[in-house]
């Protein structure tokens, strides 16, 4: 949904990319094959993480294509296609569903209740074969509403209930995964929903301040009235850094501890390189981005 | 036995003895008890510590026989949680159980339970918040036990621990090839890769 969760690709083999971006076109052309063009919009990288890691500890091995793309109709592109793809998918649109269905609630963007319309026979048609997936987001996403709408100081509390939303989404894959399998998902996909809420929380800190809407960083660390945002971010960026490399640390070492059959490297790369990195970005530079508006 | 014990350690079978080690001292690092203390996949690492353990022992006792074998492996752990453990009463005892075997709601319940809020109830209390995963709740908590029993090593360790966990996550990337963006090459590397977002897919 929110396009955080990438690789460090100069890290990465040659066969490694292939393989990425095949579980990221896969995940595309799925999307495309089931629903038509439209939704593929709504695809993100984090999808293609979600896939390889659910297809990773799957035994057997992928199947890939070269296959033709509208976006790129001369080239051909490497495709992957299988269920955990399938699966990633809906869950982006799932998400996408609830973004909007948010955005017209909060009336954020104008043209979100048309997009909506457009969406629901979509939506109806995912909801039909995720059924639980759906009610338990729905349920979650609500919970959230309502620390964010109590302007809830706690910023654990907070991002609790988006962490389980993504431990959720890795539960209810079409895989089978034993018992510690699956206690090692749902905490990898609990500590990754941690770490997007906060990243979304501080990239969105100038823009919460702007509108006057919650962010939990305002409440947590006590924003003074009249504070200039670039004082307030770097007073609490190392604070801010800790809670996120927390997270981070909690991912690693929950995949050191899964047997991946394949898509290991790509995994690891995107756990200990990929989201130090979108760390490290998003606290270093954003900074002198304010600056420059001011 | 466990199945291939080069599989597990993860080198070839013509891979040197150094190399073995190289590999065994890898894995090592990755389940180690002190990384894995306190949290709830913490039996996994055991596990697969041990498996690690079998499987060096294993490919030394082989190669012994052709006189190579590479000596020295790891011997136990430091054991530090439970090594600073803080004597308790029964009550607090039963606490402690239900925290180390997941059982989160119980553990908060009695701990309610528990009148008086010494360092260890609150303690406890920021145990309950890190098992969660309730990280910031958890680090003021055990700040605030340490405050009241400044010399109690059981939880100026988990303090510590807390406070240096990103510390540690960033070694294990630094290990594995991360670089600081700042040299020319990265920021050919970074340019090529936005255009490569934009128009490569």
């Amino acid at each position: 949904m929110l396009g955080y969760v990438t690789t460090e690709k100069q890290e990465l083999k040659m066969r490694e990319y292939e393989i990425y971006r095949g579980y990221y076109c896969g995940v595309c052309k799925s999307i495309g094959r089931r629903y038509g063009q439209i939704p593929r919009l709504a695809l993100s990288y984090d999808a293609a993480f979600l896939a390889l890691v659910l297809a990773g500890i799957e035994p057997g091995d992928d199947v890939v294509s070269k296959e033709h793309c509208i976006i790129h109709p001369v080239k051909k592109n490497t495709a992957i296609a299988n269920a955990s793809i399938d699966y990633a998918g809906d869950v982006m649109l799932i998400l996408t569903w609830f973004k909007l269905v948010d955005d017209v609630r909060d009336e954020k963007k104008a043209g979100s209740r048309v997009l909506l319309e457009m969406m629901k026979p979509l939506y109806k048609k995912i909801k039909k074969t995720r059924d639980p997936l759906c009610d338990l987001i729905q349920r979650y996403l609500g919970e959230l509403s309502t620390f964010e709408k109590g302007r809830s100081a706690n910023l654990d509390q907070v991002s609790d209930t988006f962490a389980k939303i993504l431990e959720t989404v890795f539960l209810c894959g079409p895989g089978q995964p034993d018992s510690d399998e699956k206690r090692i998902l749902g905490r990898l996909g609990y500590h990754l929903g941690k770490w997007i809420y906060l990243m979304d929380a501080w990239d969105d800190l100038a823009e919460n301040l702007e509108t006057g809407s919650y962010n939990p960083f305002f409440y947590r660390y006590r924003y003074l009235k009249g504070e200039a945002l670039p004082d307030f971010k770097n007073r609490i960026r190392d604070k801010v850094e800790w809670n996120l490399l927390v997270c981070c640390e909690e991912m690693g070492k929950a995949i050191d501890l899964l047997e991946i059959n394949k898509n290991k490297g790509i995994i690891e790369n995107i756990v200990y390189l990929g989201l130090l990195r979108r760390t490290e970005k998003a606290l270093g530079k954003e900074d002198n981005d304010d600056r420059e508006s001011l | 036995m466990i199945g291939n014990p080069y599989e597990i350690l993860g080198v070839r079978e013509t891979a040197t003895d150094d190399e073995v080690k190289a590999a065994y001292k890898e894995m090592v690092k990755k389940y180690h008890p002190d990384r894995h203390a306190n949290n709830p996949l913490e039996d996994l690492a055991e596990e697969k510590l041990v498996q690690v353990n079998q499987a060096y022992d294993e490919i030394n006792n082989m190669r012994k026989g052709r006189g190579t074998g590479a000596a020295g492996g790891y011997s136990g752990a430091s054991r530090g949680y439970n090594g600073g453990r803080t004597a308790t009463s029964p009550e607090f005892a039963q606490v402690r159980r239900d925290i180390d075997s997941g059982n989160l709601n119980e553990a908060a319940a009695k701990l309610q339970r528990i009148q008086t809020r010494t360092a260890e109830w609150i303690f406890l209390d920021g145990m309950i918040s890190y098992r969660k995963g309730w990280y910031d709740d958890a680090t003021g908590k055990i700040q605030q036990a340490v405050y009241m029993d400044p010399q109690n090593p059981e939880y100026n360790q988990a303090l510590n621990s807390l406070m240096n966990a990103g510390q540690g996550y960033r070694n294990m990337a630094y290990g594995r090839g991360y670089r600081n963006n700042d040299d020319l090459l990265c920021t050919a590397c970074q340019l090529y890769l936005c255009a490569d977002c934009c128009c490569n897919c």
